[in-house]
């Protein structure tokens, strides 16, 4: 028979019942699984209880130490005037998520929060000053699911 | 000087107009294209379109958008592009995809007639004839678009058209032998009490495979391999050109599944569905049909690698043809039982 490309036919390497017919329905098994994403703004992923996102400043709390800024490795806090205190400032371009200041804080302001959806259009916008760096974390979507494994071939899912 | 009474003009305008003329082409575009993407979305375990439109976050309306979109979008003319016929190629190839339409039958009709534009004794061989003229839009388009892609995408279309068509034509061949006919709706009607994909199953995977090289879906999406080709023949087209560029390859993939549900699935035949005329049952039956050969050949895209084009080649002349030509010897051999079943020729 004639051999085009090197004796190598586009059937060999392979069968057909491996390569073409399995994948087939296969394929249309999967059509029917649960998807590994998830609608994304709607639904989010719940993260583990001690996440580190977006550090929180309780104002009540703070006595204006400044052990937070002095232990900060990233220069990401700063004292600034506030309502005629002192409080911290956050610049969250600069955050490494170390969790130093946290650790440090005498009167427990300062807080992880699992908060990752903090984007902001400007470089400016990032900086928060200790109004916005003590407001609430957002209320997340109207569904939250957790990673669990539930396949061992395919990794993690979402359930 | 044809005379034409005032219903037979109504009925024509309903043809042209609503199904299986213009809307009924387009309408398929718009869902096949939703269905694709989510579908494959699926497949991969994806999502798909999930923001535009209504119905609870199914992204329905996901096609309109994008038409809108590339609507919106400027159309850009290379300089080096042969304008006249780069400008005509897209508007060519919507234009002849949706040709084929008009000459598929897809009811019968109440007083023996069928539901098909344009009624024609030869209507599998202009059928053919339509779908040999898109590769050479292909050709024209990639040569007018001057530029090293689109080049080399219109002559893999050129090369894979070796690949494909004689194997259409030769187990096409066998259907005729069986019924007959180049006649679609006489093709149809022959296939009452069997269809002709449990007597002829051979040539059924021959056509499934070429028609799909026909379509360049997936597996053999030669012509448009965005890895290797940006995107093949239409690379240069933007706006709405482009728009008409897509939609001219959903069209043929209507006009595809309607030839493959005729050919070998029995068109309009189905149990009678209660409540409903005959010629409406027909037509849901013939559309329940192509919906799920639809699906097949949608499949291949979400599952199978691109072969390259000495392969498709080698598999086109080592494989179909030969297997296309067993499925004539073997219809040759035994159309004489299966005579009384398809209605005595
Ligand atoms: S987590 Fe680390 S980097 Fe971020 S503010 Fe606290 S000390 Fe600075
Ligand atoms: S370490 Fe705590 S109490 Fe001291 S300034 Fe920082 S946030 Fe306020």
């Amino acid at each position: 028979m004639l051999q085009l490309n090197g004796g190598c036919h586009w059937w060999e390497g392979g069968s057909l019942v491996k390569d073409v017919i399995v994948p087939f329905f296969l394929g249309f098994y999967h059509a029917f699984k649960r998807t590994f994403t998830i609608k994304h703004p709607f639904v989010r992923l719940r993260w583990t209880d001690r996440y580190r996102g977006r550090v929180v400043l309780n104002i009540d709390r703070c006595v204006s130490c400044r052990s937070c800024v002095n232990i900060c490795p990233n220069k990401t806090l700063e004292m600034v005037v506030y309502k005629k205190r002192l409080l911290p400032q956050y610049d969250a371009g600069r955050c490494c998520f170390c969790n130093l200041c946290v650790e440090v804080c005498p009167t427990m302001a300062l807080s992880m929060s699992p908060e990752v959806e903090w984007d902001e259009y400007t470089r400016k916008g990032m900086i928060r000053p200790p109004d916005r760096f003590s407001e609430p974390i957002k209320p997340v979507a109207e569904k939250t699911v957790t990673v669990k494994i539930l396949d061992k071939r395919r990794g993690v899912a979402h359930r | 000087m044809i005379e034409l009474s005032f219903a037979e003009i109504v009925e024509l305008i309903l043809k042209v107009l609503i199904f299986p003329g213009v809307a009924f082409p387009l309408l398929f575009a718009v869902i096949v294209i939703w269905f694709e993407r989510k579908f494959l979305a699926r497949i991969m375990l994806r999502i798909g379109p999930l923001h535009v439109g209504p119905f609870n976050r199914t992204g329905l309306l996901q096609p309109i958008a994008d038409f809108i979109k590339l609507i919106q979008k400027e159309i850009i003319v290379p300089e080096n592009a042969y304008k006249f016929l780069y400008n005509l190629a897209p508007i060519l190839a919507a234009l002849v995809a949706s040709l084929s339409v008009a000459f598929i039958p897809y009811a019968p009709k109440p007083d023996g007639g069928y539901w098909v534009i344009f009624y024609t004794p030869l209507s599998l061989l202009v059928i053919l004839a339509i779908f040999t003229a898109r590769p050479f839009i292909m050709v024209g388009a990639g040569w007018a678009s001057n530029s090293k892609y689109c080049t080399i995408g219109a002559l893999r279309a050129a090369l894979q058209l070796l690949a494909y068509e004689v194997p259409i034509v030769l187990s096409l061949a066998s259907i005729v032998i069986m019924s007959r006919s180049f006649d679609l709706s006489r093709i149809i009607e022959s296939q009452s009490s069997i269809w002709f994909i449990v007597l002829q199953p051979i040539g059924f995977i021959v056509i499934l495979i070429s028609m799909m090289a026909e379509l360049s879906r997936r597996p053999f999406d030669i012509p448009v391999a965005e890895q290797e080709l940006v995107f093949g023949w239409p690379t240069e087209y933007t706006g709405t050109q482009f728009a008409l560029v897509m939609v001219s390859e959903y069209y043929d993939l209507c006009a595809v599944a309607s030839l493959i549900t005729l050919f070998f699935l029995g068109g309009w035949m189905g149990p009678a569905i209660p409540f409903i005329p005959p010629m409406l049952s027909g037509i849901i039956w013939f559309l329940l049909k192509m919906a799920i050969v639809t699906v097949v050949i949608i499949m291949g895209r979400g599952i199978y690698p691109r072969l390259r084009i000495d392969q498709l080649l080698d598999a086109g002349w080592t494989v179909l043809i030969p297997l296309a030509t067993i499925q004539i010897l073997i219809t040759l051999v035994t159309a004489q039982w299966w005579l009384p079943l398809v209605g005595g020729g």
